[in-house]
């Protein structure tokens, strides 16, 4: 079987698109990855931007990678009706492989305002994630999946993220993509091993594999700074060494990422760096033992008809209590001694459970976000 | 992958100028969901790459942004 298609996260953004013209131009590109909902907003988009989705669709290397659809808001919105609808016209006027989105909330008002949090695992937020996963199903018509949430709140949550993205994505037979910097992330934050880590997560669902940069974040509650994945660096030694180690534990990827955001690639040396960043993954991925299955068969089976989008109404009220405490705390005292008396405190949140300088990181994430993208 | 000969050039002309509008047909992918006319002609782009469809000769066989002769 043929080796991983070494792909680029390619979106309508024009430092990206000068960093990826040069290896488009030689043909190292084998696939590319497209945010999708990034552009719902937008009316008029360059017909060679079409273009270039039509021919990577067309040769069946375009995957569609969704940020704003907010997979556990406990309430059902118009603007995630919304969001299904457009997927839905998209998936007819471009050919993508599979449909991904992000495993946790959107923090905000709105989903264009937020940053990605996770919830607490129970009955009903494993029910509320199958519904919307087969809502995104039925709208693509495509193999669908979830990536791994780099923030977590404590170590106790990262080692059940893996169990709880299997159960989510079982019932829409679905693919994980296994965000490896975001792996990264957690042992950074945790001092976990990288073998005791993926062990929790279902290896023989990825599909796709992401590899990026991110940032170093003091804390005054940490000696040592947290791991941020913002996406405006450089990949890390460490995480291709992820990669290198890792890709044969993964028989079934048939992707493999690089995503860097456009603002980070302002001069010749970052995309300069960042094409020498997708030529050394290739190169991992061309030498890799990996030996890959037949490409599991992710095709969802749906019911004719979906009942109407599960709700919960708790959740929802927990989850603004949440975002508003992380947005509007003047400062990580000011949070705890707010959230231990809100409605959340002795809850299945366990936010007293939480490591410290996480939650303290959640509150500078939600700060720094809640304006917008 | 190979891309198509056209796309490229495309791309070398659209992300030089700017990657929000840069070329002289932009896609409005409203209209062409509403089953409208989605291609709007922009004045004045071809001449911003120095493109003249008028005169003639071999670099104006073709235009890389609009695909017009």
């Amino acid at each position: 079987m043929p080796k991983p298609l070494a792909s680029v996260a390619c979106n309508l953004d024009r430092n990206l698109l000068q960093a990826t013209l040069p290896l488009l131009q030689a043909e190292q590109v084998e696939a590319i990855e497209w945010s999708f909902d990034t552009l719902f907003k937008v009316r008029d988009i360059p017909e060679w931007f079409v273009q270039l989705l039509r021919e990577f669709g067309e040769a069946g290397r375009l995957v569609g990678h969704g940020v704003y659809f907010s997979l556990f808001s406990g309430k059902w919105t118009a603007d995630q009706e919304d969001w299904l609808r457009r997927l839905r016209r998209m998936s007819q006027e471009f050919r993508f492989d599979h449909i991904s989105e992000h495993f946790g909330f959107l923090t905000g008002e709105h989903f264009h305002k937020g940053a990605p949090l996770s919830v607490p695992f129970n009955a009903k937020t494993l029910r509320l994630g199958q519904d919307r996963l087969m809502r995104i199903a039925d709208a693509c018509g495509v193999p669908v999946g979830l990536e791994n949430l780099a923030f977590a709140f404590s170590p106790d949550e990262v080692r059940r993220q893996g169990e709880v993205l299997d159960k989510l994505l079982e019932p829409v037979n679905g693919f994980l993509i296994l965000d490896l910097h975001n792996v990264y992330c957690q042992l950074e934050n945790f001092g976990l091993e990288a073998n005791d880590l993926l062990n929790y997560l279902p290896l023989d669902r990825v599909r796709e594999i992401h590899i990026s940069g991110g940032s170093w974040e003091p804390s005054d509650l940490r000696e040592t700074a947290i791991r941020r994945d913002t996406h405006d660096e450089g990949v890390p030694d460490a995480v291709f060494d992820l990669l290198a180690r890792h890709l044969p534990d993964c028989p079934s990827t048939r992707f493999v990422v690089l995503e860097q955001i456009g603002i980070s690639l302002n001069g010749e040396a970052q995309q300069s760096r960042f094409r020498q960043d997708f030529l050394r993954m290739k190169e991992l991925v061309e030498a890799s033992p990996m030996q890959a299955e037949a490409h599991r068969n992710f095709q969802p089976e749906l019911p004719a008809t979906l009942p109407p989008p599960l709700e919960d109404a708790e959740l929802a009220a927990e989850q603004e209590v949440l975002s508003g405490l992380l947005e509007s705390a003047a400062d990580y005292p000011a949070l705890r001694a707010a959230l231990a008396g809100s409605p959340i405190a002795e809850s299945d949140w366990d936010w007293e459970g939480w490591t410290p300088y996480m939650l303290e990181t959640a509150m500078k994430i939600a700060q720094k976000w809640k304006e917008g993208w | 992958m190979k891309l198509s000969k056209s796309l490229l050039t495309a791309m070398v002309v659209g992300i030089g100028i700017g990657a929000s509008v840069s070329s002289c047909t932009k896609l409005n992918l409203e209209k062409e969901f509403n089953g409208e006319n989605p291609r709007e002609q922009v004045d004045g782009t071809c001449e911003d790459i120095d493109i003249d469809h008028d005169s003639g000769g071999e670099e104006t066989d073709y235009c890389p942004a609009c695909g017009l002769g």
